[in-house]
């Protein structure tokens, strides 16, 4: 099985739309959130279906990692400049919320936390079966970026599906207003150490600037 | 699944403290202690065989105190953190405690004439030494951390 991690507004959909060609019985759900269901029939999940794309899976608590990982080949994480992801993220809400509290309960729930995840799901899983990717190269080619894919989780390239990306990048930014900037700086911070630490651990430059906060 | 408990105390020489997990009246967990060290740490691992909503309790019943000149102030522990499932953490950016006094307690503050309102500053990360912090854990754990 085929684990999307996460993460959402990263282009999820359209890559699923791209590999569910494999699936024999033409799934077409993609955000089924089985994991986080009672963990009763997690086994019998993961072997009548060869992909999973619930864009919270990234979260999915550690004693159903240890369940279901024998019988995951990969893992696959996007990531995306966590500035973007928030004003992607923002829109699917409302936007009238304040953007420092916004970005700060991101970074509470851990959503933007990409140093935090990474360490945890390299203690949790073999970390060579976790293949990570960036929303920008996506966005710089797509058609690469499915050869790449496809390639490195050995599975059959289709003609890719006519879907356009839905780029939804950050138009709908606001300027903060004073009251903000202070915890917005502190989000700044934290995202910044966040990034460097993921850095770290996986040697993976992200080229993510978080200048655009403030 | 893991839990972490981080206490901190300051001018107790000690304290005892239990730690419970209750999911409705059942008892999943049971830990009880006498905390010499002025910070520890305290770990366990539940199995959950269900989804659910659980209460975490860490309590103190130290009777004894009522009859010693320490101050309230003096004699409480502090819940540093609780990290669950070795990421999600709760401290004091994000409290979901819910403090519970004892009514003896309640009483002994007015016998001393505090004159602060209790019911005014209930979620927060310290323990009193009557009384506990409650806190309401779900599992899956993302769902409470999401709004």
């Amino acid at each position: 099985m085929i684990v999307y991690l996460g993460m959402p507004r990263c282009a999820s959909t359209w890559l699923y739309d791209n590999l569910k060609h494999i699936e024999p019985n033409g799934a077409t759900v993609k955000e089924t959130h089985h994991f986080y269901k009672s963990p009763v029939d997690l086994k019998d999940y993961c072997k009548t279906n060869i992909l999973d794309f619930s864009t919270n899976n990234w979260s999915m608590d550690g004693t159903v990692v240890k369940e279901i990982d024998p019988l995951v080949s990969n893992y696959i994480l996007i990531i995306r400049d966590p500035v973007e992801l928030t004003m992607s993220y923002r829109s699917l809400f409302d936007i009238s919320q304040p953007l420092d509290e916004f970005t700060y309960s991101l970074i509470l729930n851990k959503m933007l936390c990409y140093g935090d995840i990474i360490e945890r799901w390299y203690k949790l899983v073999d970390p060579n079966k976790i293949l990570i990717y960036r929303y920008s190269d996506l966005l710089a080619n797509n058609e690469e970026f499915l050869a790449s894919i496809t390639k490195q989780l050995h599975i059959p390239l289709a003609s890719m599906s006519d879907k356009m990306l839905k780029t939804n990048r950050t138009n709908n930014y606001v300027q903060p207003m004073d009251q903000e900037t202070i915890k917005l700086l502190q989000c700044k911070i934290i995202l910044q150490q966040q990034i460097e630490k993921f850095e770290k651990i996986t040697n993976i430059p992200t080229n993510f600037s978080i200048n655009n906060l403030l | 699944m893991n839990f972490q408990i981080f206490l901190r105390k300051n001018n107790l020489p000690s304290a005892i403290i239990a730690i419970e997990l209750l999911k409705d009246e059942h008892m999943i967990h049971y830990d009880h202690f006498s905390m010499i060290e002025n910070e520890i740490k305290k770990t366990f691992a539940i199995e959950p065989s269900v989804y659910d909503q659980y209460t975490l309790k860490i309590s103190r019943h130290e009777l004894d105190l009522y009859q010693t000149d320490k101050m309230i102030h003096d004699s409480h522990v502090i819940v540093d953190k609780i990290v669950l499932d070795d990421f999600w953490t709760i401290d004091d950016k994000n409290h979901w405690s819910k403090t519970i006094y004892d009514p003896e307690y309640v009483a002994h503050l007015k016998d001393k004439e505090v004159t602060w309102e209790l019911s005014k500053d209930l979620h927060n990360n310290i323990l009193y030494f009557n009384g506990s912090l409650d806190y309401k854990i779900s599992i899956p754990i993302r769902g409470m951390f999401f709004k």
